[in-house]
């Protein structure tokens, strides 16, 4: 019996393929990833498909995801943020469904992993960025100073406020990929109490075993609910991002 | 408050990430060694706790943020949204 909680992070290729001296495989993580993709256009292009004016109910779960995602652009990111909504939209579908179809047993949750979610991050970093270069130009690197500030502290605040700016992406990946990664190790560790238990103590382990499931049981609500929240905050932070992008302040 | 405490866990971690590493990369790259260290490092710790008092704060997660002084619309709406946004943190966790 496979009691290491560990053991589910493991990337298992299902296709080797090597591209120019790199492995390219497609794996488990890939796999996953495809079925997040597919779920997500599936609900969308089948909710959308009626196009009634009551909603059936499919429909409404689309409609309610895209007024969601919607109105965080709105109130977060601004009026102006508008055309940036496909990315937002995006973003938050894919790590909503990765998180979400991670609390289903036996499958493998992509966005556990650092290297998953850094990309991400590290999409939304490059982005806003480039955002802020084409509306801003050079006036960007003003972000870097705070106003108001006295100049003789430049020295020391500018490389503080740049170290600042680098660690969006850092601590943005950080949050999601340590939350999943901790929620999950966490059920596999309760749920492994209850192999030992039974293994070590025979019937009365039996007896002894259904308190740990009896926590796993409320530990899993509060993963979905850890799962829903954070892909909000990283798509919250993205939208704060994009609106410090646009205003510059 | 678990959220809060998350937050300030992984803006602490991130700081040093990028501190440290930074610190190691300009040494290997300027061959400075430890000064590129020492002083990425410092300046990493500062900018964590710059940034761990901006969230606490409420002032918003963006860096360098400033109180928008000039268009009182768009003022009002930037300051409310992270509390709101810190009210769900707390809910959540």
């Amino acid at each position: 019996m496979a009691t290491d909680p560990l053991h589910q992070f493991r990337i298992e290729q299902i296709v080797p393929l090597h591209l120019a001296g790199h492995d390219v495989s497609f794996t488990n993580s890939s796999l996953y990833m495809v079925v997040a993709a597919v779920l997500v256009t599936g609900l969308l292009v089948a909710g959308t498909a009626s196009r009634a004016l009551v909603p059936g109910r499919l429909q409404s779960v689309a409609e309610l995801l895209y007024e969601f995602v919607s109105g965080m652009v709105r109130d977060n990111a601004g009026a102006q943020a508008r055309p940036y909504f496909p990315l937002v939209f995006s973003i938050f579908a894919f790590v909503l469904f990765g998180n979400m179809i991670g609390m289903v047993p036996g499958t493998f949750t992509f966005t556990s992993h650092i290297i998953v979610t850094f990309t991400l991050a590290a999409l939304v970093f490059v982005f806003v960025t480039l955002v802020a270069l084409i509306r801003h130009g050079f006036h960007f690197f003003s972000f870097f100073f705070p106003s108001g500030a006295p100049i003789a502290l430049a020295p020391i605040l500018i490389p503080i406020e740049i170290i600042s700016y680098l660690m969006r992406p850092v601590s943005l990946s950080i949050r999601l990929f340590a939350n999943m990664m901790a929620g999950h190790t966490m059920l596999k560790v309760f749920a492994g109490f209850t192999i030992t238990m039974i293994g070590a103590l025979g019937a009365v382990g039996w007896l002894a075993g259904a308190v740990p499931v009896a926590i796993n049981v409320a530990l899993i609500g509060f993963e979905i609910m850890v799962a829903f929240l954070q892909a909000y905050v990283f798509t919250i932070l993205t939208c704060l991002y994009i609106r410090d992008a646009i205003e510059l302040h | 408050m678990l959220g809060v405490a998350f937050r300030v866990g992984a803006e602490l971690v991130a700081a040093m990430v990028v501190g440290v590493g930074g610190g190691l990369v300009i040494d290997r790259w300027l061959g400075t060694s430890p000064w590129g260290l020492i002083v990425m490092f410092v300046l990493g710790s500062a900018a964590a706790m710059l940034n761990v008092y901006r969230a606490v704060n409420g002032m918003g997660y963006a860096v360098g943020y400033r109180r928008p002084d000039t268009g009182a619309n768009s003022g009002g709406g930037t300051n409310s949204t992270p509390a709101k946004d810190e009210g769900e943190g707390n809910r959540g966790h």
